[in-house]
């Protein structure tokens, strides 16, 4: 990147539960924001723009969701921008706001993301409505159908086994018990995840994600301003990147076999680039992984290149993503156990911030000084990735 | 000084709004060969590569595709899973769903996968793996929508 550095300064997210009904959604927004300026020791008249981050509005049942919520994130008589890349979301709103920054057009902006899952009651019937209309959702795909058919390849292929898939859901929800704003805070064991109700081969419900409200939001801006603040975390790179529509058209060689994410890979690979890393597994300290699915996590352990082609399943062998391994994976238990989907993106991104700061709290890595965190969205279509460091350039 | 309820209401709401989705003449061409029992792709003029169902476009060398070709009513299955838990608009469970790379193209379509034990106690069923090969099987009664064919595996089930 040309231009000023991007740091962010702070971060405020919502406790996640399945429904929030002592707030309306704008007021869930506002609780976030006002959180996250707080926690940025900023004035909302310091907002330069705001980047609002809501993934398909089907969930709300309202249209255009940033014109709702607009008073409630401070909007009024700014410029504001709406991004939507689906589940990456949350990931692209850090992204859009870091270039603008470094673009030098805005000093600083707040990123706001927003999803209410359960104000409808089958959340798979929405996830319906985003396949093709002509050849797709006549087979009545979802996302949970979708993320099977990835786990089959990756069983066939990769060696995956439901020991593998067993021992992500344990560490993941053994990380959340550590996180206050985790929305399930249950103990659970491999043998509870194998015996947990089948929902399509070889997928069970403890290897998915709950269906969450909340939101979250973020204050970034130079780093130079970041620098008079008590606390930074600052953009080392981002990359995004997107992959073809439909699933059959991702089907054709080794390169795009649709079990390892190639789209992730390439949004990585751009961060990586930027960030000057040459060896991921050695040089990042913790990883925000936005994987709403254990076989996922295992698929991306690849595509960020922690693993060598073809060996993801050996960072679950040799223990090495846990909290007391050398590449922790979502300490804060990540979006398996806490899903609001247009916002965990950005959620990931700001518990790589705290990560880096030294502010997670009880699920802090010691020492992390250099984080990286993902999003996904659109089954395997869009992909962003950002490296965030604890010190500046 | 009132304070607010503590009891928090929801207000009911629902979106009921018909589409009539345009297909193109690519997607109303499968459609018509669906009919006739055929299954068409298109084939790039410049790659060759061969994408089932068919589209005006090549995404690889982005150039307009103008030529329709039938490929085989076989084909390889290259991802399944066995759906168990119903979800809103779903068949009965189980059900089976696969993409399939017909034989001839470059790329694969999605149906329902028909006549095999579902049952999961002893694992997926062999005929239900990656790599099995299939057959399309097609409705009598055509509706002119993806769902007037359907795979079966090529050897009886086991």
């Amino acid at each position: 990147m040309s231009g000023p550095q991007a740091a962010v300064l702070g971060f405020g997210q919502t406790r996640y539960k399945t429904s929030r009904l002592d707030v309306g959604t704008p007021e869930l927004v506002f609780e976030a924001v006002s959180r996250a300026l707080a926690d940025a020791d900023t004035e909302l008249s310091e907002i330069d723009a705001v980047v609002f981050a809501s993934a398909p509005e089907v969930f709300e049942g309202v249209y255009e969701p940033e014109r709702w919520c607009l008073d409630a994130f401070g909007g009024v008589g700014k410029p504001v921008i709406r991004v939507h890349t689906g589940g990456a979301t949350g990931g692209s709103g850090p992204l859009a706001a870091a270039r603008l920054i470094s673009a030098g057009v805005y000093e600083t902006v707040l990123v706001v993301g927003l999803q209410r899952t359960s104000e409808t009651a089958d959340a798979q019937a929405v996830f319906t409505t985003i396949f093709d209309p002509i050849y797709e959702q006549d087979v009545q795909l979802n996302v949970i159908t979708g993320i099977a058919l990835v786990a089959s390849r990756q069983m066939k292929y990769f060696g995956l086994t439901e020991d593998h898939m067993a021992w992500i859901s344990v560490k993941n929800f053994t990380n959340a018990l550590r996180n206050p704003y985790a929305h399930l805070q249950k103990t659970i064991t491999e043998k509870d995840v194998k015996e947990s109700r089948s929902l399509a081969h070889p997928l069970r419900l403890l290897h998915t994600c709950p269906r969450s409200d909340g939101s979250a939001a973020v204050v970034m801006t130079t780093a130079a301003k970041a620098k008079t603040k008590a606390h930074a975390a600052y953009v080392k790179g981002l990359g995004c990147a997107a992959d073809v529509y439909r699933i059959g058209d991702r089907l054709h060689d080794d390169e795009s076999d649709f079990a390892i994410p190639r789209a992730q890979a390439w949004a990585a690979t751009e961060a990586y680039r930027e960030a000057g890393i040459t060896n991921p597994r050695r040089e990042l300290d913790v990883v925000e992984v936005y994987a709403p699915f254990a076989n996922l996590e295992i698929a991306y352990y690849e595509s960020l290149q922690l693993a060598p082609h073809g060996r993801g399943i050996e960072l679950v062998e040799t223990g090495a993503t846990a909290m007391d391994g050398d590449i922790p994976v979502v300490p804060s238990g990540g979006c398996m156990t806490a899903n609001p989907i247009g916002a965990t993106g950005l959620v990931r991104f700001g518990e790589a911030a705290l990560q880096v700061m030294g502010r997670a709290g009880d699920h802090q890595v010691d020492g992390a000084r250099l984080a990286l965190a993902t999003a996904c969205g659109g089954i395997d279509q869009f992909y962003t990735a950002a490296v965030l460091a604890a010190e500046p350039d | 000084m009132t304070h607010p309820t503590t009891v928090p209401a929801r207000l009911p709401g629902e979106w009921r709004i018909p589409y009539q989705y345009t297909i193109g003449t690519f997607a109303s061409a499968f459609f018509d060969a669906l009919r006739e029992q055929r299954i068409l792709g298109c084939r790039c003029g410049q790659c060759g590569r061969v994408a089932v169902p068919p589209k005006s476009f090549c995404e690889f060398c982005f150039i307009p595709v103008e030529e329709l070709v039938e490929v085989g009513k076989e084909g390889v299955i290259e991802a399944v899973t066995v759906v168990t838990a119903p979800f809103a608009g779903s068949p009965p469970v189980p059900y089976a769903v696969a993409y399939v790379r017909p034989d001839g193209a470059t790329s694969a379509i999605c149906n329902y996968l028909q006549g095999v034990d579902l049952d999961l106690e002893d694992g997926l069923n062999e005929a239900l793996r990656i790599e099995a090969r299939v057959k399309m099987v097609f409705r009598d009664d055509p509706e002119g929508r993806v769902t007037d064919f359907w795979f079966e595996p090529l050897s009886p089930a086991q």
